[in-house]
């Protein structure tokens, strides 16, 4: 038998209840009584302890907040065992009555003294919400109970809504110090000092609040939000957000104001205190970055005040006050980033702070490069410039090329970057840096493959870059990595025949003509046009050499028509691929010769098509045909319009203004252009504008400096006038980014108020006569020679002497205009 | 422009995951037929945190656009009452009884 005289198949599970019981583990404890309640040897002695078994569960219950959890338990317990429920203590019963019971119990208060005190103490220890008494439906409105209750909840939402303190101020008489609800209203009046923002007076309050209060969870989380602590559970973080955050604002308007007036002492006075308030833990990335806006804001003021006092104090108070911040360097790394003056000191400074993360290292290490870049290419213009003009510092074979070491450093940082995490946007800022100056671009599309293996463009770049190296094998093998992963895509199968052309060009230019062949063969018979024409062009040259079938290829060359598409292709092939085709060259340029004397208008044509050809091998990147035949079919009238206007637009770039051949072709289309009065008019004016440039021309055109400037004004302001007047907006959009080409400054509104309607008119008839640089009238011209050296010289000088042109005043009337030729 | 975290309601230390549910329960509540303006910002403040790299972007160089004269308070919510720091009974007594 046991200690409690149960049978011994009973003992332990009475023991280990007894124990549960002990340790208020209700939940266990409530299992238990289950068991035991089912066991045979259960009998009437057991109640009391299976009753206490579930008062222990019932308490926890109530713990924690479970109220309704609580008075289900305990009706079932009543309805199902009576016996156990009867010997429940008063205090559980409670909850039924708080729940919407009948009340019985809570009428008894302040007339059954043990009963009140245990409806006190359930109040202070357990009632963690006073809606419960404040809604009862079974209490009078007089209730004392209810009243308090009442008053609490009027009182607080009072306070929340913002309104008049009426039931706030009655608080105290209706709960005295020794209410149930004191810790209610203890917490309340901590409350209203918060929210008045006098947070010295909240400890006051809160320290008053009993240990085993119901309300001591909440005076603890008002504490810890004032003291700047992190929220510990979601609904506190809604709370500290509800509570602190908008208390921000007030602060910050503040600073806004201060620094719009330019009171930069006061902003920082207001900072600073900011900066000591609690409430930026858990906050840090809105802390750097309000940090950051204010250095971005207060940093024209700091700068007028330097200006203007010649002292650096400000500015050296205010970074101290910031220096005190862990966050400053990543803050004023921020600023100066915003202020695109950010500089790789900055960036290490918060590497070596900070210890971030790969990703942020990452990011870090790719800014440092493009900073790094854009100061070498700052300083590789400003050596550009001096070179040109100053021949006295020529760099020696033996020297280190410093280009070609920084370019090494940068890609360096890239390296790195995408050590710590390969990102796309790293790749590309690579890849581009690397194209434009001519870097290691091969290395850098390696790295983005390896990196992200699916990805199209770095293949389709790599491919078009082995390409343009002349090494169609290489392409050959990246092309097939790129079907594997874009078999299908438009930009894929277009290259598919361009591989084949290159690899027989590549083939033939090392005389095995039979491979070549068959490469061709792998070109579909129902290639684009232009492809088939430059196929034929390579088959005609291989059979000519290897002996086979050379008159029927020659003739199938010639029935594949377009001579200019087949002249370019022997010339590609000579040019880029060093093929010995000099005779081919030879019949094509004669049969081209043919055809612009035949046709001209059809060889316009082929030829603004051959211009819109994209590819970067086969089309007219690299050079084009200029004789002085096709200047003279360029200048012809019969030629389609819409062929004269998309060939210049086609060839017609800043890179190949200098060219004396290009230059003339495009005297010539423009000449054509300018004779048709269309619509483009002023387009063809504006490359008018472009061609008069003397920054374009070269020594042995024998510019006369300011005549021309005053032209390429001319011609622009021309150009503007009779695009506006056309209404057509693509025109004066047209003309606009033209004259931004132009290398001489442009003061293309100084001669729009010079102009008067006859002078335009005089212009644009002038410039429909000239088709060739020949036509262009003396005064352009200079008179006297120059050495080459002398004309760059006179060059640099008249730039020093024109720049300041902007600026001059508004010229007379128009009487008083000088001659314009 | 608000500072994302605080426009989504999510903490500095939110995963997609937590970015991802913030946005979704925004957009419920403020739908682009009704609320266009709200329902916008709400989407641009998802796109400054809604992965580790835009988070990791934003908190190296900052809100894209910063230009001079960009308002400090700009960044915070106005306080929605006329008085300072308001949070409602409710929301007081749910944290203290911990219900959902």
């Amino acid at each position: 038998m046991s200690a409690t005289g149960a049978p011994d198949s009973l003992a332990p599970l009475l023991d280990e209840l007894q124990a549960a019981v002990a340790q208020q583990r209700g939940h266990k404890a409530l299992g238990l009584a289950k068991l035991l309640r089912k066991h045979p040897a259960y009998g009437p002695q057991h109640t009391s302890l299976v009753a206490r078994a579930y008062e222990v569960r019932m308490a926890e219950m109530l713990a924690s907040g479970q109220h309704k959890s609580a008075q289900e338990l305990l009706q079932v317990l009543t309805a199902q065992q009576p016996e156990v429920a009867a010997r429940i203590s008063s205090r559980p019963a409670l909850l039924v009555e708080l729940g919407g019971g009948a009340g019985k119990l809570l009428d008894r208060y302040g007339l059954d003294a043990a009963l009140t005190e245990e409806i006190d103490t359930w109040i202070r220890r357990d009632c963690r919400d006073p809606r419960l008494l404040a809604r009862h439906s079974h209490l009078t409105e007089a209730h004392p109970l209810k009243v308090a209750a009442v008053a609490i909840l009027n009182a607080w939402e009072e306070m929340e809504r913002g309104a008049s303190a009426e039931a706030y101020a009655r608080l105290p008489e209706v709960i005295g110090r020794r209410s149930p609800f004191i810790a209610w209203r203890l917490f309340i009046q901590a409350l209203q000092a918060a929210y008045a923002g006098h947070d010295a007076e909240v400890p006051a309050f809160l320290d008053r609040i009993a240990a085993d209060s119901a309300v001591r969870p909440l005076a603890d989380v008002l504490r810890r939000i004032l003291a700047g602590e992190p929220p510990q559970t979601p609904r506190e973080r809604i709370l500290h957000a509800k509570i602190v955050v908008p208390s921000l604002h007030g602060a910050l308007v503040q600073i806004d104001q201060h620094l719009a007036a330019g009171e930069i002492t006061a902003s920082r006075k207001v900072f600073d205190e900011l900066v000591r308030q609690p409430i930026w833990t858990g906050r840090k990335q809105l802390f750097g970055e309000m940090a950051a806006r204010y250095l971005f804001a207060a940093a024209p003021l700091l700068d007028r005040i330097c200006r203007e006092h010649g002292s650096f104090r400000k500015v050296h108070e205010l970074f101290l006050s910031f220096r005190q911040h862990p966050q400053f360097t990543a803050s004023f790394a921020k600023f100066l980033y915003w202020d695109e003056s950010d500089c790789a000191e900055e960036w290490e400074l918060v590497i070596q702070h900070s210890k971030p993360p790969p990703l942020a290292m990452a990011l870090i290490y790719d800014r440092l490069a493009t900073i790094r870049l854009t100061r070498e290419e700052d300083d590789s213009d400003d050596d550009a410039f001096d070179d040109e003009f100053d021949d006295e510092f020529e760099m020696h074979e033996d020297d280190p090329d410093p280009d070609a070491d920084a370019g090494r450093q940068v890609e360096k940082l890239w390296r790195q970057s995408v050590q710590f995490h390969p990102l796309r946007e790293t790749f590309v800022h690579w890849h581009a840096a690397m194209q434009r100056c001519q870097g290691d671009e091969e290395a850098a599309l390696q790295a983005w493959i390896n990196a992200f293996p699916e990805d199209v463009t770095p293949l389709l770049e790599l491919t078009a870059l082995f390409r343009a190296k002349r090494t169609p094998q290489k392409a050959l093998s990246m092309f097939k990595r790129l079907e594997s992963v874009a078999r299908g895509r438009p930009e894929v199968e277009a290259l598919r025949p361009l591989l084949r052309l290159d690899s027989a060009a590549g083939r033939l230019a090392r005389r095995m003509y039979a491979a070549a062949e068959k490469d061709l063969d792998e070109i579909a018979p129902n290639a684009p046009e232009f492809i088939r024409v430059v196929c034929a062009t390579l088959r005609w040259i291989c059979a000519s050499r290897s002996g086979g079938e050379a008159a029927a290829r020659r003739a199938d060359w010639e029935a594949a028509g377009h001579p200019i598409w087949a002249f370019q292709a022997v010339s590609v092939l000579e040019s880029q691929w060093r093929a010995e085709v000099s005779a081919e060259l030879t019949e094509a340029d004669a049969r081209l010769a043919a055809q612009a004397r035949a046709a001209p208008a059809q060889l316009v044509s082929d030829f603004a098509k051959l211009a819109a050809q994209p590819d970067a091998v086969w089309s007219l990147k690299h050079l084009f045909p200029s004789g002085a035949v096709i200047v003279a079919a360029c200048r012809d009238r019969s030629a389609d319009a819409a062929a004269v206007w998309d060939l210049l637009q086609g060839l017609c770039k800043p890179h190949v203004l200098s060219h004396p051949g290009a230059r003339a072709l495009f005297w010539a289309l423009t000449g054509n252009g300018l004779a048709r009065r269309d619509a483009r008019t002023p387009e063809y004016l504006a490359y008018r504008a472009l061609l008069y440039d003397p920054l374009f021309m070269s020594p042995a055109d024998k510019p006369n400096f300011d005549a021309l400037v005053d032209r390429v004004d001319e011609c622009l302001a021309v150009a503007h006038h009779v695009a506006h007047a056309s209404g057509r907006m693509e025109a004066v959009q047209a003309v606009e980014s033209l004259s931004h080409h132009c290398r001489v400054p442009v003061n293309r509104k100084r001669q729009e108020s010079r102009l008067t309607d006859k002078t335009r008119a005089r212009v644009l008839e002038q410039e429909i006569g000239i088709s060739a640089w020949a036509d262009v009238p003396g005064r352009l011209k200079e008179k006297v020679r120059h050495s080459s050296f002398d004309l760059l010289s006179e060059i640099q000088r008249k730039l020093r002497v024109t720049r300041p042109r902007t600026s001059s005043p508004a010229p007379g009337p128009d009487t008083h205009q000088p001659e314009l030729w | 422009m608000l500072y994302p975290y605080l426009t989504l309601d999510v903490p500095e230390t939110a995963t997609d995951e937590e970015v991802r549910r913030a946005y979704l329960q925004k957009i419920r509540i403020y739908p682009p037929e009704q609320k266009p303006d709200e329902f916008q910002r709400v989407c641009e403040a998802y796109e400054l945190i809604k992965t580790e790299l835009a988070r990791t972007r934003l908190h190296l160089f900052g809100l894209p656009g910063n230009k001079p004269g960009a308002h400090m308070a700009d960044l915070v919510p106005k306080p929605v009452t006329v008085e300072r720091r308001r949070a409602g009974v409710t929301l007081w007594i749910e944290t203290n009884t911990n219900q959902p």
